[in-house]
């Protein structure tokens, strides 16, 4: 095997729960040295989807792997993945520093790893402590440690920021890039896409279990988001005669201003200038990245409040 | 609290594990639930209080019976001529078997109850050798607390018994003693892994242990005499801690003995067998 780290291969992952597919013939791969972003709304199955990479439940169809391995025949788990997951995993009454020691020990790993990781995430202070005490973002951190402590490849992390203060959401953010820097498989699930617009370099966006994006962050907001050219003019009729003739299309936002897709504001001052047509206002507005993904998610959502009744 | 400063660190590269490192032996997962149990302040008071409660219990029936000797049936003096070990033993073991079954209980459901089983299974994926460790790390401490019971207890019995009857000398009930709690012990441990949840488990257990076999043994005929012999936490299996002599015994100690180790490896197999094919319990935004 070569020296980069392990690539996470999912393929026709199914999980049913009472026979409904809560992930559903899911295929993807995550590759190292970039960290990817794992995108849904709640309810979308990110958390059933890791919980199956780490062989906490069994697929129903299908297969996950690291480096093409189920993570079930790992003889040594936390040395190739580690992991951090949503819920609770910490007995309160436990020391940080204890935690950590017998993870440790399960893996045969040296007691030293124990400080290091302490170390890494900050905790060094409060390692005796017990983790029942600990603040949201300690609690975090003591994750991140439990994570870290065999010095994996692979990284599973599921909404990492959730609930920080901004302080710590830039230390994760930072944490993250910094791994993947290194040559490590980051994978970190989030439902908030803005999160993952500054920190993912690559994306996987999936609703109702199943996948709808997997592509570079960056191609994900340019091939989704549209553009559009608000123009506010006192003559917007003649302007917008103007746009036709040139193939593109308007839209009246009111009675002095109109919207114009598909000619940038370069081309619309030309075409203004040359019929003489005064310009009050002349704006490009972009669809935010949260915007595309409410779109595309938009029939994906599990529990979206009704808006409109179906007539009969 | 003091922060790594991530941009100051140098980025190295990340290196795969050397294949050369030593793999995790079970020893190891010994290790780690040896640290699991006592870094949990619950298992230190759990059987200091065992141990307090069940020599003081022994302490007080032994001292009635020895100063209410005259004033016995010849029924009851028939029996304690016959088996005063198992007389010494009765108090003690009837409280520590609870005290025992809890510690047992928090030491698999616990893990449920914090979320912890999940860090658990994750670091150990092939999963029944968690129970196994558990266990046997269980089944060392428990031997070690109970033993310590049995001595301090038959020392007490025996001062206050010796000026009526003769109290044998026999190992076998005092290691019995500790026998009989691990092994209860492990038939709880083993339930609760099936049922996952700390309240359920030792509702479950204690009535299994108490209720049943005390239910059982007024069935007609036959069927009593099975139910109070044959159930985990019945006559049968406490035989291990007696003379082996008294009247009414239906089984011999090590028979008795042997059918509540059978009931504890059925139900430790069963719980491997369900830990290992179970989905470990779900986030809470996995449903």
């Amino acid at each position: 095997m070569s020296d980069s780290a392990p690539v996470i291969q999912v393929s026709q992952l199914t999980k049913r729960y009472r026979g409904k597919a809560a992930v559903d013939s899911l295929s993807f791969t995550v590759q190292p040295g970039r960290v990817t972003g794992f995108l849904g709304p709640n309810g979308a199955g990110k958390s059933t989807t890791m919980q199956l990479m780490l062989g906490l439940t069994r697929p129903d169809e299908g297969s996950a792997t690291v480096g093409g391995r189920p993570y079930r025949e790992l003889v040594q788990p936390l040395r190739t993945v580690g992991a951090l997951l949503e819920a609770r995993s910490v007995h309160p009454g436990r020391s940080a520093y204890h935690h950590l020691l017998w993870l440790a020990q399960s893996q045969r790993l040296p007691r030293r790893r124990v400080d290091e990781v302490l170390d890494l995430v900050g905790l060094g202070d409060v390692a005796h402590q017990r983790a029942g005490g600990f603040s949201l973002g300690m609690g975090q951190r003591l994750d991140i440690a439990a994570a870290m402590l065999g010095d994996p490849g692979v990284l599973l992390l599921d909404e990492p920021v959730n609930g920080l203060d901004p302080a710590g959401v830039r230390w994760i953010r930072d944490l993250m890039k910094r791994l993947a820097a290194e040559g490590r498989t980051v994978f970190v699930s989030s439902h908030l896409v803005n999160e993952m617009a500054v920190t993912a370099d690559h994306l996987i966006v999936i609703g109702r279990g199943k996948l709808i994006a997997d592509c570079p962050t960056v191609a994900f907001v340019a091939d989704n988001s549209e553009s559009s050219v608000l123009v506010r003019s006192p003559e917007v009729h003649r302007l917008a005669q103007l746009v036709v003739d040139e193939g593109a299309q308007w839209q009246r936002e009111s009675a002095t201003a109109v919207r114009i897709r598909g000619l940038d504001s370069d081309r619309i001052a030309e075409l203004a200038l040359l019929g003489r047509i005064v310009v009050q206002e002349l704006r490009t507005e972009t669809s935010s990245l949260e915007d595309v993904f409410m779109r595309l998610t938009e029939d994906q959502v599990e529990y979206a409040g009704k808006t409109k009744e179906a007539t009969p | 609290m003091t922060t790594m400063n991530l941009e100051q660190a140098p980025v190295r590269t990340w290196l795969p594990p050397d294949p050369t490192d030593p793999r995790p032996r079970f020893v190891d997962l010994l290790a780690a639930e040896w640290t699991k149990m006592r870094t949990v302040r619950s298992t230190f008071w759990a059987l200091l209080a065992m141990v307090v409660i069940s020599t003081a219990l022994a302490w007080v029936a032994t001292a009635v019976m020895a100063s209410q000797w005259d004033t016995l049936s010849a029924e009851d003096r028939a029996y304690l001529v016959a088996d005063p070990v198992g007389l010494i033993f009765q108090p003690a073991a009837s409280y520590a078997q609870i005290a025992i079954c809890v510690l047992a209980v928090m030491a698999i459901a616990g893990e449920y109850s914090t979320g912890t089983m999940r860090t658990t299974l994750a670091a150990v994926p092939r999963r029944w050798p968690v129970v196994a460790a558990k266990a046997g790390v269980f089944a060392v401490v428990a031997f070690v607390a109970t033993e310590i019971v049995a001595i301090g207890v038959y020392l007490l019995g025996r001062a206050y018994l010796s000026p009526h009857v003769e109290v044998g000398t026999d190992l076998r009930p005092i290691l019995g003693f500790g026998l009989y709690l691990i092994t209860i012990g492990l038939f709880a441990l083993a339930l609760a892994t099936v049922l996952r949840h700390v309240a359920g488990s030792i509702t479950a257990v204690l009535a299994l242990i108490i209720v049943v076999p005390n239910v059982g043994s007024f069935l007609p005929g036959k069927w009593g005499e099975y139910a109070s012999t044959y159930l985990p936490g019945g006559d049968g299996g406490q035989m291990i801690m007696s003379s082996g002599q008294n009247p009414g015994a239906v089984v011999t100690p090590w028979q008795g003995y042997g059918v509540l180790l059978a009931w504890a490896v059925a139900a430790l197999v069963l719980a491997a067998v369900t830990l290992a094919r179970r989905s470990a319990p779900p986030s809470r935004s996995a449903i």
